[in-house]
């Protein structure tokens, strides 16, 4: 493996003479739906305007302002009492496989939304041929895995906070960012700061609302009487299926986006948010975990129960009908679920009486829960936006 | 100056900035409606006709194209990885390309041209200005002027001191005009495409309007009328336009009528020699009245073609009329007869007989979002459908984690308190749980352990668990084909026996399989036995994450059809495509690893993978993605800078400037 990924590193390297002049490729971070990404050193980092670079201390800055051009080597010496840190870098190989326009589509967004201060600016950008290259700063970040369940409420606050005020940003900008998850924020605990990364299934909301129920506020089901039957289903049926974009990671795929309702908003975002939310409270990870939409859509049917889901089917223009037995008549408290989660089911223990009891007394937790439910809302038009999180008495003092 | 520019001091909302802006500007030059902004383009530029002209051609080739993937819908997502997946999460490329196909080939479809970059720049200009005009309220800069010549810069040297010489939020603002304009076109295009989607729609039902009436008016020629009672004075005319189509209207009843009009009640009993009586014993038709005025008027109109007819045209009762029939039409396909009996069982309709998960379209034009269909089971908590299940710390709570399943009663899921706000009784809830409490689950291991043939024996010392497994198929149909299986925590070397039930063949079938538990707690363990039912070849999974494979296949099965509703266990492929497309990417994926005794580490597997997927530029699937990427069609492509004209002009302006450039204030 290790062979691999520095044959593969290197070939990359090869490939593309501006980085290979300027970066030392270090490693393969991951693969992404629509780029590989490569952790690497900027080695000509002193070279260029840092404005991006957060981490530049001030005394840095007035050196760099203060100093007259001049070469790499001249620069370090100068700053040798610093500790000199390499400047890591994360860079993003788009696949020459997808279009000028995914590749111009993912560019701009990233350098429109640049200026936030929890979102992966830009640094810079190269193409040799059909081969885009786009240069992010490297996060230090955690494994949500390693701290979902360790850090106390009063610590993934923090997390919360950072995440709304990214996507404050990007909903600002009239763009839905449509992967929201754990490993699209890269979090560093010890600054209590996060960076949203990954624009490649971003899209600007649409400029003409699409035509779907939900823009009509659902009324006009009125004039459809609903003679299909039910029970069952054509066996030979020759009607088109409905299509919107689907893009996203399923088990934190919006409602509405599941039921392909063509008017998608940035709300969307906010329900994914909902859904870390629930891994923090519920300590579990992921939360939901489903084959295809259908799988998804039972687990929130699940949550939600049948009542909640027709209503929530109708205001996009569709049906809800399902006998599976475990899907309730009346929704789960999300409270409960949680207690269920962390205790593994065992009704009688202590740890079941004190969560309970935290739940019900711990401002914090009665709080949370709240901000909860209010992302997971199944109608999105109730769904708070980030904008509105920032403002719940949850973070409202962060 | 660069350091000065904090953020904070950035406009804080581009939208409000373009939009508040492009409200200022004459409605010439808007850039929300669609035709205005053609407008804007055509007093700047008249050259951006052509290019929507190809526009057009462009789309109808890629709805061809569209149509082709149909049953190959995907999505890009991923699944979670499990626990022990210390890698970032990969997605599976193939479904990810399918995904492209059908989202994005739209906007694939219509290459740059140096119209629409003309179109583009112009537009941009416009925006710009508008976007200067506001952000100078902020940032005073001396380059208004030169907004018009930043495109033409000839050096990048010399356009970079220029851009730098304006404020870094003017640059954000164009280049944010850049990116609503060309998503703007985006969102135009695939709006495009919908129109003439609908369009083209429209027109089928209205032939489907007008052969409804050739066949009504062929009946009609050899029809014969009896009008029973009817005493309203428009029958006349009723009458005689029956006659105009050929029919006969008969004075008095006798057994060759072939349709009674009648206006009393049919649901009345009436004595065997009453004409009503006689006509539902003769199968003749039976119409009210108001339906035969209706048929009739059917019948008369001309059906319209377009989508947006209704209240635009002089005709308007005409073309309501005609969209009724529509309706009509197309409902009459989905329910039958409007005059049949609707609790008649139908023939075209596939009956639930388990339990099932149905969202349809209410209007009736799309078939249903989701359609799926499970075996029935006595005890709901062994259902193969998503729910939740007795699971560990940090696992995902619908995944039966069997490290967890201990013998305590533990709840199989949440239970309700009143404490938490919930109004409901509990006697609702009570019935579920009990379906899922300890009883409910002991019962359910005690059956498999009695059906048990051979379990692998745990290790001593070690915490592993056994995978349970059912070797006879289930004697009583109403239980669940597969039982939660104890995952052997080692890694993957043991043999392990799993059985499936074939649906069509109803028999039992051995498969050998290698699997690892965490891919199995990942995974749920029906996938990987419904994924062998319905690949009905022997699958090796090899202690990858194999929920990457199944979303990959199940998702592509997973379009709107009928065939897809049923549960793994009971479907079978719809298509002979789609069925050799998921064999394909199967083996695809999983190249060298195809033989059982294959290495079972990942970090044995030393051969290079081979990434399947779609291009966007050649619009081509592809097996391997290094292999296209060097063929000579995608070289072409490539090398051909032209291609890549707006990406490069955005290159331009976010180059990262050098240091020496930046003026520090």
């Amino acid at each position: 493996m290790e062979a691999q990924l520095a044959e593969d590193a290197e070939n990359f390297s090869r490939s593309l003479n501006s980085v290979a002049e300027r970066f030392r490729i270090i490693g393969k971070i991951g693969e992404g739906t629509f780029s590989t990404v490569y952790k690497a050193e900027d080695l000509h980092y002193h070279l260029f305007d840092n404005s991006w670079d957060l981490d530049r201390t001030p005394a840095k800055r007035r050196a760099e302002s203060n100093a007259e051009p001049q070469t790499a080597k001249k620069l370090k010496k100068s700053q040798e009492g610093n500790e000199r840190r390499r400047k890591l870098v994360a860079i993003k190989r788009i696949y020459v496989t997808s279009s000028p326009q995914r590749i111009l589509n993912e560019l701009v967004l990233l350098h429109t939304l640049s200026q936030c201060k929890a979102i992966a600016p830009l640094i810079t950008a190269f193409r040799d041929q059909d081969q885009v290259v786009a240069v992010l700063p490297y996060c230090k970040h955690s494994d949500f895995r390693s701290f979902y369940r360790e850090l106390h409420i009063s610590e993934w606050k923090y997390y919360l906070k950072s995440i709304f005020t990214a996507l404050e940003h990007v909903h600002e900008n009239g763009i839905l960012h449509r992967d929201v998850k754990p490993t699209n924020f890269l979090y560093d605990i010890s600054k209590r700061r996060g960076v949203l990364v990954d624009f490649g299934l971003a899209e600007c909301e649409a400029l003409e609302s699409e035509h779907c129920a939900c823009r009509k506020h659902g009324d006009s089901l009125r004039q459809f009487v609903d003679r299909q039957p039910t029970g069952g289903y054509l066996k030979n049926d020759n009607r088109p299926g409905r299509r919107a974009n689907r893009a996203g990671t399923r088990g934190f795929r919006a409602p509405e986006v599941l039921l392909k309702c063509l008017n998608q908003t940035t709300k969307i975002d906010t329900w994914s948010v909902g859904v870390i939310m629930l891994s923090f409270l519920a300590k579990r990870f992921p939360f939901f975990n489903s084959a295809d939409d259908i799988d998804a859509m039972i687990e929130i049917a699940t949550i939600f129960g049948k009542p909640k889901m027709a209503a929530g089917a109708k205001l996009h223009g569709a049906t809800f009908d399902s006998t599976i037995p475990t899907i309730p008549d009346v929704p789960f408290q999300f409270e409960d679920i949680a207690v269920w989660a962390i205790t593994g089911g065992a009704e009688d223990s202590d740890l079941t009486a004190s969560l309970r009891q935290t739940y019900t007394t711990d401002e914090n937790y009665t709080q949370a829960f709240d901000l909860l439910r209010c992302c997971l809302e199944i109608d999105f038009r109730k769904r708070i936006s980030a904008a509105e999180a920032l403002e719940h008495p949850f973070l409202v003092d962060v | 100056m660069s350091s000065a520019i904090s953020r904070q001091n950035y406009p804080p909302c581009f939208g409000a900035t373009i939009r508040m802006t492009a409200d200022s500007l004459a409605p010439s030059r808007r850039v929300h409606s669609h035709s205005s902004l053609k407008d804007a383009a055509i007093t700047a530029t008249a050259s951006i006709s052509p290019s929507s002209g190809s526009h057009s051609i462009a789309i109808s080739s890629s709805r061809v194209q569209t149509a082709e993937h149909d049953t190959a819908e995907a999505d890009d997502d991923e699944d979670m990885e499990d626990d022990d997946g210390a890698d970032d999460e990969r997605r599976d490329r193939l479904e990810l390309s399918y995904n492209d196909a059908h989202v994005r080939r739209q906007t694939a479809s219509v290459s740059p041209s140096r119209h629409s970059v003309a179109s583009m720049q112009l537009h941009t200009q416009s925006l710009a200005s508008a976007a200067q005009s506001r952000s100078m309220s902020r940032v005073s800069s001396s380059s208004h002027g030169r907004s018009a010549a930043y495109v033409n810069t000839a050096s990048i040297s010399g356009f970079n001191a220029k851009a730098r010489e304006r404020t870094g939020s003017q640059l954000h603002d164009r280049t944010a005009a850049v990116a609503r304009v060309v998503l703007a076109r985006e969102q135009r295009q695939q709006q495009a495409l919908r129109e003439q989607q609908a369009q083209e729609h429209a027109a089928a039902e209205a032939e489907t309007i007008r052969q409804w009436q050739r066949q009504w008016k062929r009946v009609l020629s050899t029809s014969t009328f009896y009008f029973d009672g009817i005493e309203d004075p428009t029958k006349d005319r009723a009458k005689r336009q029956l006659m105009g189509f050929g029919s006969t209207i008969e004075t008095f009843f006798h057994g060759d009528v072939s349709h009674v009009i009648t206006n009393r009640p049919l649901a009345a009993t009436y004595p065997a020699t009453d004409i009503i009586s006689q006509a539902k014993q003769r199968t003749m038709k039976l119409w009210t009245y108001d339906k035969l005025l209706r048929f009739l008027s059917h019948l008369q109109e001309t059906p319209s073609a377009s989508v947006h007819n209704a209240g635009n045209r002089p005709a308007v009762v005409a073309s309501e009329a005609s969209n009724n029939l529509t309706r009509m039409l197309r409902e009459e396909k989905i329910t039958g007869p409007a005059d049949s009996d609707p609790r008649a069982r139908r023939e075209d309709f596939h009956y639930f007989k388990g339990p099932y998960f149905l969202i349809r379209d209410a209007t009736g034009q799309y078939r249903p979002i989701m359609v799926r269909e499970y075996q029935k089971v006595a005890d709901p908590a062994l259902g193969d459908w998503p729910q939740f299940r007795l699971s560990g710390p940090g696992k995902c709570p619908f995944v039966m984690d069997a490290s967890v399943y201990k013998n305590n009663g533990e709840a199989t899921q949440p239970r309700r308190t009143t404490n938490s706000g919930s109004r409901h009784k509990r006697t609702v809830t009570t019935e579920m749980e009990s379906a899922s409490t300890s009883k409910g689950t002991s019962k359910a291991r005690k059956l498999a352990e009695d059906d048990e043939a051979a379990v692998a024996e745990p290790d001593g010392g070690d915490e592993s668990h056994k995978i349970k497994v059912r070797r006879e198929v289930t004697r009583n149909t109403q239980l669940a084909a597969f039982k939660e299986p104890h995952a052997r925590k080692k890694s993957a070397l043991t043999p392990i026996r799993m059985t499936s039930v074939r649906a069509n063949s109803g028999g039992t079938k051995n498969i050998e399989y290698r699997v690892d538990k965490n891919a199995l707690a990942a995974t749920g363990r029906s996938y990987t036995a419904r994924m062998s039912a319905v690949l009905g070849h022997e699958m090796v999974a090899t202690g990858i994450n194999m929920s990457n494979q199944t979303s990959g296949i199940r998702s592509m099965t997973q379009s709107g059809g009928p065939n897809n509703g049923l549960a793994s266990a009971v479907s079978h492929a719809q298509s002979k495509e789609v069925n050799s497309l998921k064999r394909k990417v199967f083996e695809k994926k999983k190249k060298p690893v195809a033989i059982p005794q294959a290495s079972i580490k990942r970090d044995l597997v030393s051969v290079k993978e081979v990434k399947p997927g779609y291009c966007e530029n050649c619009k081509d699937r592809f097996d391997d993605y290094d292999e296209h990427t060097k063929s000579k069609r995608h070289r072409k492509f490539a090398s051909n800078d032209d291609n890549f004209r707006e990406v490069d002009e955005l290159l331009m302006k976010i180059v990262q400037p050098l240091r020496s450039e930046v003026s520090f204030i």
